[in-house]
């Protein structure tokens, strides 16, 4: 054992760390564009459940196939005291999201510790079917409880917007929406004849192909060679024909672009005036101080230092040495008067307590929480981005996160301008990204970080 | 009551089609030690393979022939290609190289054959029997689907038990080293393993599509249902991922016969996790596997 | 950076001043995805995975709508840059696909944007930063409320008018009116809309009964057996059609042959038959559907022969999907045209808003999109398939209603205005 004035300084050393890495980031955060802003917002918050997942999955040596669920819970609790809550209840202070976040770290740790117990005898696949059946069946029970979870629609939150925002009160606004759409549905019926009282109707009254006006003169109908470019009248279209050939019908004319020289053409949409403007608030430009992107990077970015700086602690401190001991060998462990079982359930709410923190960053960023959004598809890519970054450490964790979130935009244009179907290319990224996976574990079976070390262990002993 | 049998009856034919992807999964174990979350995206795409001929040919027994053997070969090519490297790998490792098959399967099938499901002629007609002046949901198809899968239970049961190929593979399985020892073609075994599994999975995917439909995606509810029913049923044991595949069906049935629809995963949740508290090894596990 | 956002901010600002008092606005300082030469459109739907079956051709007609319209001049002599990404169905992508449109396509507006959670994802920023929505693919009728989302446009009538429509039907139709009835729907926005329509309506159910659209493989057996128990007549489907399919197949197994009434948006014959193969047609007969376009069998009518021919023209199959997609990259072709030369964000909404009476399109009720009133499409007509599997029309009339939580659809007479020459904006 450490003296304890070691392990404190270990932590003096960890917090600047941390804080020089939150500086860091946040002055990235604003000099960047905002569509890479989301992309940080989204790997910080993939990090910080990943940090759990290094822990659970690679210290612990428990796989989970659940953490999404876990990242349900804290994503959930965060909606549902953040749209009821006014005050924080017993203590009485005005209501703001921090405690939210809070609250759902806290809902994760207790369902943390309810799995951890179940799953602390469990090994292997055995393990992964556990927790398979949570990622599939904690979601379902939120589609039981429509009232306050939302059903399986799901809940949808606000951006904290500042003053001048054109978010409204919801429920004022669904008032005033019903009366007005009452009121613009009997006008359009003004317009339109309205209806005989008895349900037999006249037959004259019957749409038919004649009654459709404007539009009967034959020369005004499209034709297969509209499309295709082909002037020839009756011509059959062939492939060609399509993919563009270089006739002279093909090319534009003045006809084509305004309709001129046809007497049947209809009017002309009459272009409104400007000042028939309305139904847009005035607060809706965009705040010129306010970048949405931005905000959700830093609220990303904060939870992720205060989780990475407690991980690493953990990890290196006298807990992380435990949960290395159990997963090597559980038997010597407890020789050593170490509970193996009292490891695993630890593992398991530390690892639940980042994947809420993370579902509830993730609620705020997608201004939604529903079962579609945290289903088997979130708990399988947590495992992947943690198998890829490599298991055992936070590092790894962190680049699991940034390939998670950089590998399907990458491989999303694969197909580019080739000229295949968009059958072959709008699946060929999902298929490359299946590849890839199958490659990297083959090929790194310890993820980037076990990569890293391998070569930096070769340079060391070449000198 | 009738109407208890009704639910059973419903129950039990989705319920035979999770046991027989669940017997695949536990093939695959047997030889290898790998949950290969693949399975269901092997079996869609063999089944892809058998409609393109029985589509060509008008014949149901050549599409399941066919279907098969694309099935053991599919089974050769991933583990020869993929999983005989990932064979050192933990469960977490082998989960993500199996799922990454999984997803590329899935869009391989959806660039050859697109992305709108499919019909799948049944060989037998698939209407309820009238029985006692009474439509019953039970048909000559369902019956057949559940002879295939008894039949299929039965003679791997033999297999592994009677023979000596059997018991070569399950030594390999279970500890290659002294298998090879033992003068075993190790690596032999476990791509027999594989192709077993890719067959037995084949006929899943063939025996279900004329009740589902066919589609790139189809199966994958079933994987996770087929996943559950053979952890549950001890993964070891063929007669464990048939029952509880079966039980798993059924539980479906009642609970959205009775009750709500999205309770059903909820149920199935409960049941799982109140098996493997009990029992961490499975039902039909060997009991205690291990200290701790 | 932030120095020029509150350069682009006062200069947004001062727009809106000057737009205040009825100056013309030159477009050069304004909106994002709109050049002298080009109008960037994005979109995101599935077009890979499980949800895609069928609706991934929605995006691939609106393309091949574009393609023509491009081919023909353009708008204004700008050329549409459509820009469909593919989202999974999975909200989380929905958004990350949604980012990349705005912040590094620079589109100039949305439009066909799919799903019910999917869009709850990327609603409020849309909005937030004044971008046009236009016809979001979704019946929910939450997005319909112009006070929450001026700039969200819906086009698809909601699942509550749909439920509406069927309520009028049936209570005015004595054979059905008679019969037992029951309701089976989807769990999500078709259910929650639809009940609420239903119960609007002062419809009332024998049995209730729904299914997860995940685990439509396993089948609907208890479903059908609980529904076939209760001695339903007349069974109210509300789902997806792959779901319609499997409940018609699982129905004839067991020998439960109530009359149908299915959503609009669950019945596209072609999966349908694509699914059941032969026995599709015999299962579909008699099943009343409702529907706010002309029918797409309806070759004689000029929107249908046009839009078949472009579709055909440009090797997509016919059907529901197709003839949808063309159909409302057809309306907005004509509002961005309206939106006149000096094309803005701001205008195009105008357009919208002031003009939504005068779009020609092949539906057969009013579109009532209004500076107060964001319902899209307003009501439906009632089909019923015949024994070549083709949905006539029923009646002559349309039932309209609002999503409002009371009141029940009235009856209307709609005449269709013709399409604009070959079917240019």
């Amino acid at each position: 054992m450490m003296p304890s004035w070691l392990r404190n300084s270990r932590l003096l050393v960890h917090a600047p760390l941390f804080i020089a890495i939150w500086l860091l980031l946040s002055r990235l955060n604003v000099i960047v564009e905002p569509l890479m802003s989301y992309y940080i917002a989204l790997a910080a918050m993939y990090a910080t459940a990943m940090f759990g997942m290094v822990i659970l999955v690679g210290l612990s040596g428990q796989v989970s196939l659940g953490n999404g669920a876990l990242m349900a819970v804290g994503g959930y609790v965060f909606a549902v005291t953040s749209l009821n809550w006014q005050t924080v209840p017993i203590l009485g202070m005005q209501w703001n999201a921090v405690w939210s976040v809070i609250f759902a770290g806290l809902g994760g740790v207790i369902a943390g510790l309810i799995i951890g117990m179940l799953a602390a005898r469990l090994r292997g696949p055995y393990l992964a079917g556990l927790t398979l059946g949570i990622a599939v069946g904690l979601p379902s029970i939120a589609a039981r409880f429509p009232g306050i979870l939302g059903g399986s629609q799901g809940l949808m939150l606000t951006v904290p917007y500042p003053e001048g925002g054109y978010a409204v009160d919801s429920a004022a606004a669904a008032d005033a929406a019903v009366a007005s759409d009452a009121a613009a549905l009997d006008q359009a019926l003004s317009g339109a004849s309205a209806a005989p009282s008895d349900s037999a109707s006249s037959s004259s009254d019957m749409l038919t192909p004649s009654d459709v006006t404007g539009s009967t003169a034959p020369g005004d109908m499209l034709t297969p060679s509209d499309v295709t470019g082909s002037t020839a009248p009756g011509d059959m279209l062939t492939p060609s024909d399509v993919t563009g050939s270089t006739a002279p019908g093909d090319m534009l004319t003045v006809d084509d672009v305004t309709g001129a020289g046809s007497t049947a053409s209809a009017d002309p949409v009459p272009v409104p005036s400007a000042s028939a403007i309305s139904a847009t608030p005035s607060g809706t430009v965009t705040d010129a101080g306010f970048v949405l992107e931005q905000w959700q990077a830093s609220v990303s970015i904060a939870v992720a230092c205060i989780a990475g700086f407690v991980a690493l602690n953990l990890v290196r401190g006298r807990q992380g040495r435990v949960w290395k001991a159990v997963r090597d060998d559980p038997i010597a462990a407890a020789l050593a008067g170490i509970s193996p079982a009292a490891s695993k359930v630890s593992a398991f709410v530390v690892s639940s307590l980042f994947a809420a923190l993370a579902g509830a960053v993730f609620a705020q960023i997608l201004t939604y929480v529903g079962p579609g959004a945290y289903g088997v598809a979130l708990s399988l890519s947590l495992l992947v981005g943690v198998v890829l970054g490599g298991r055992g450490s936070l590092v790894g964790a962190v680049i699991g996160a940034v390939l998670l979130v950089g590998l399907p935009a990458a491989v999303s244009n694969l197909a580019g301008e080739r000229g295949w179907s968009d059958q072959v290319t709008n699946n060929l990224p999902t298929f490359v990204y299946g590849l890839l996976l199958v490659v990297v574990v083959l090929i790194a079976p310890g993820g980037v970080m076990g990569l890293l070390s391998s070569a930096w262990r070769r340079l060391a002993t070449r000198r | 009551m009738t109407t208890f049998i009704d639910y059973l009856l419903g129950g039990f034919s989705s319920g035979a089609v999770i046991a027989l992807f669940a017997l695949a999964l536990v093939l695959v174990w047997r030889s290898t030690r790998i949950v290969n979350f693949a399975q269901v995206g092997q079996a869609m795409f063999t089944t892809f393979i058998a409609l393109a001929v029985q589509v060509a040919t008008g014949s149901w027994i050549l599409a399941l022939l066919a279907g098969l053997a694309a099935g053991a070969i599919l089974g050769l090519i991933v583990y020869a290609l993929v999983l005989r490297p990932v064979q050192r790998l933990d469960t977490s490792g082998s989960i993500i190289a199996t799922f990454g098959v999984l997803i590329s399967l899935q869009a391989l099938a959806s660039m050859i054959w697109g992305g709108d499901p499919k019909s799948f002629a049944p060989p037998v007609a698939n209407d309820g029997l009238e029985i006692a002046g009474r439509i019953w949901p039970i048909s000559w198809y369902d019956i057949l689907v559940y002879v295939v899968t008894a039949v299929l239970v039965v003679a791997l049961t033999l297999l592994f038990t009677r023979t000596s190929l059997g018991l070569s593979m399950r030594a390999s399985a279970f500890n290659p080293e002294v298998a090879k020892l033992s003068g075993i073609r190790v690596n032999r075994m476990l791509a027999f393993g594989w192709a077993l599994a890719g067959v037995v999975g084949a006929v899943a995917g063939v025996l279900i599509a004329p009740t589902a439909s066919l589609s790139p995606n189809s199966f994958d509810i079933l994987l996770i249902f087929a996943f559950t029913a053979a952890v549950v049923g001890g993964l070891d044991s063929l007669i464990g991922a048939v029952a509880f595949g079966v039980g798993t069906g059924l539980v479906l049935a009642l609970v959205t016969g009775y009750g709500e629809a999205g309770d059903a995963p909820i149920v199935v949740l409960i049941l799982l996790a109140i098996t493997l508290v009990v029992r961490p090894g499975g039902a039909f596990g060997r009991g205690k596997s291990r200290a701790v | 950076m932030k120095k020029k956002l509150i350069v682009k901010g006062l200069a947004a600002t001062a727009a809106v001043a000057v737009g205040a008092v009825g100056l013309a606005v030159p477009s050069q300082a304004a909106d994002p995805g709109v050049s002298k030469t080009q109008i960037v459109i994005g979109s995101t739907s599935p077009q890979t995975g499980p949800a895609s079956a069928g609706y991934l051709y929605i995006p691939q007609a609106a393309q091949a709508y574009f393609d023509y319209v491009n081919k023909n001049g353009g708008i204004n002599g700008r050329q549409i840059k459509f820009v469909a990404k593919d989202d999974m169905y999975n909200p989380a992508t929905t958004q990350a696909q949604t980012s990349t449109l705005l912040l590094s396509d620079k589109i100039f507006a949305m439009y066909g944007a799919f799903g019910t959670d999917q869009h709850a994802t990327v609603i409020d920023t849309l909005n937030q930063r004044n971008v046009p929505d236009v016809f979001i693919n979704t019946g929910a009728s939450q997005f319909g409320n112009v006070k929450k989302y001026p700039t969200t446009i819906p086009y698809l009538p909601s699942y509550a008018v749909e439920a509406k429509a069927m309520a009028y039907y049936i209570t005015n139709t004595p054979e059905l009116n008679s019969l037992k009835r029951c309701f089976m729907y989807q769990e999500g926005d078709f259910g929650i809309d639809a009940s609420n329509g239903f119960k609007a309506a002062g419809m009332d159910f024998t049995t209730t009964t729904s299914f997860a659209a995940t685990n439509i493989a396993a089948g609907f057996a208890s479903q059908v057996i609980k529904m076939k128990t209760a001695g339903c007549q007349l069974v109210t489907f509300f789902g997806i059609t792959q779901a319609t399919a499997a409940l018609l197949a699982t129905s004839a197994k067991v020998g439960f042959a109530p009359t149908w009434m299915v959503t609009s948006v669950g019945s596209e014959p072609t999966i349908i038959k694509g699914i059941l193969g032969a026995a599709a047609t015999k299962l579909m007969n008699k099943m009343y559907t409702p529907s706010f376009l002309t029918p797409i069998t309806d070759i004689g009518n000029p929107y249908v022969a046009q839009m078949k021919t472009l579709v055909e023209a440009s090797g997509l199959p016919w059907n529901f999907y197709t003839y949808y997609g063309v159909n409302t990259a057809y309306v907005l072709a004509q509002a961005l045209k309206a939106a006149g030369p000096d094309l803005t964000r701001k205008g195009l909404l105008n357009a919208l808003q002031t003009n939504s009476a005068n779009f020609r399109s092949a539906a057969s009720v009013p579109l009532v999109v209004t500076t107060t009133s964001h319902q899209g499409l307003t009501g439906y007509w009632m089909g019923q398939y015949d024994t070549a599997g083709t949905l006539g029309r029923l009646t002559d009339y349309v039932m309209l209603a609002t999503s409002a939580p009371t009141g029940g659809a009235k009856k209307a007479m709609y005449k269709q205005v013709g399409p604009t020459k070959k079917l240019l904006p």
